[in-house]
């Protein structure tokens, strides 16, 4: 019998053919050393057991969320969806070449696009990910109000950090973004005031915004009425 | 109906979520950054969907994972390696459980610590196969070597990996 590493490695790969086998496991009953290797390898094996760990919820949720903002910002299903299917690389290389989409060492979801309306990049990327959480239900309908569900990722635009939160508020889900950085304001949006760093409201569609600079930059966007959203705001402003 | 385009994507995708994490997990410094390569991974994963071929998902999403993680600029962000993994005990209801959760976190850490001490062409096998689940054939296609070669490297490393272990006074028996 062959005593060597290649055929301990077919014997435990199960490729040995049938003759060899028994052969090889007649062999392992005098063999220490080859015992002790088959002993080793599955001591290895089960020791490993202990990192097959399973991906953390908070993971599972925010995989498909950056899925799906890759998805909007490339332009949805006019890259891929069937009738362009098979030219689809090249047209979306044209697509990403103003886009750039990756993640950083801080947990940031990262995308830098060019911004397909007329908001500022900063705000049309918070509405558009407003959006495209709108249409998951939310998870839990307790009409808690104000009540914060769970952090959302962090974007970068350019040098402008956003951090995310999804809130529930009277069962209906409100993305809050604050920001180092004032949010840029619309050129329809109507300011609270005139003095500068006053709020301002806008509507996008069905949803609105609303927008604070003081105590802190922040730019709530939901499907409620702009002045919920400004008691909201005002709720959540660190005082 | 609309068709989402990142739907057919996700459908493919997500049900190796778990393995590309425990890769991901050995290829990163810590737990964010592992979270942080594996939404890298299915981001560049989703762009280059158009050219995937079919075949095994996982080890498409593994390949992309591999080289996300090897990319210049993400290695510019990492800190050294050899950053030890500590044992971190979560919150548990009773002394008994808390005993136990220490322990495994402890027997965790340790194997953790062992893995990243095995030579990195044994190192990334064990990883493929074990925790990626990837076959032999897989792992071979992912790392352009031959089949025999991956199941030799998987075998010396976990190996390697119990006889670690053995020292650290951490034996699995078999």
């Amino acid at each position: 019998m062959r005593h060597d590493e290649a055929t301990l490695v077919a014997f435990l790969d199960g490729t040995l053919p049938p003759e060899e086998t028994h052969e090889f496991d007649a062999h392992l009953l005098g063999c220490e050393s080859c015992w002790a290797a088959v002993r080793e390898d599955r001591a290895g094996r089960d020791a490993l057991e202990s990192l097959r760990e399973v991906a953390p919820p908070e993971l599972r949720e925010r995989v498909p969320l950056a899925v799906r903002a890759a998805s909007h910002a490339a332009g949805g299903n006019r890259i891929f969806g069937e009738p362009t299917r098979r030219h689809g690389t090249r047209t979306l290389a044209g697509v990403l070449a103003g886009m750039v989409v990756a993640a950083t060492a801080t947990g940031a979801l990262v995308f830098n696009r060019r911004a397909s309306s007329a908001d500022p990049a900063p705000v049309a990327a918070v509405v558009e990910l407003a959006r495209l959480q709108s249409s998951t239900p939310p998870e839990e309908p307790n009409g808690a109000r104000g009540a914060a569900v769970r952090p959302g990722p962090t974007l970068e635009l350019g040098d402008q950090k956003v951090w995310l939160a999804r809130h529930l508020v009277d069962g209906r889900e409100v993305l809050v973004a604050t920001s180092d950085r004032a949010f840029p304001m619309p050129a329809d949006a109507h300011p609270l005031g005139r003095e500068r760093g006053a709020p301002w409201l806008a509507k996008r569609g069905d949803m609105s915004l609303a927008c604070f600079s003081r105590p802190a930059h922040m730019l709530l966007v939901g499907h409620l009425p702009a002045e919920r959203l400004v008691e909201i705001g005002r709720q959540l402003s660190p005082t | 109906m609309e068709t989402h385009p990142h739907g057919e994507f996700l459908e493919a995708t997500l049900p190796h979520l778990d393995a590309v994490f425990r890769v991901a997990r050995r290829m990163a410094r810590d737990r964010d950054d592992a979270e942080d390569l594996v939404q890298e991974t299915y981001v560049r994963a989703f762009g280059a969907f158009p050219s995937f071929r079919g075949g095994s998902a996982r080890a498409w999403l593994v390949t992309i994972c591999l080289n996300v993680a090897r990319s210049e600029g993400r290695r510019a962000r990492r800190r050294p390696h050899e950053v030890p993994e500590t044992a971190a005990a979560a919150s548990a209801a009773s002394p008994d459980d808390v005993y136990e959760t220490v322990v495994a976190s402890v027997e965790r850490a340790a194997v953790a610590r062992a893995l990243a001490r095995l030579p990195e062409e044994q190192r990334i096998c064990v990883v493929l196969v074990d925790l990626g689940g990837l076959t032999a054939k897989e792992a071979a296609d992912v790392l352009g070597c031959p089949r025999g070669t991956v199941l030799a490297r998987v075998h010396r490393g976990r190996r390697r990996l119990a006889g670690l272990l053995e020292r650290e006074g951490i034996r699995h028996e078999a």
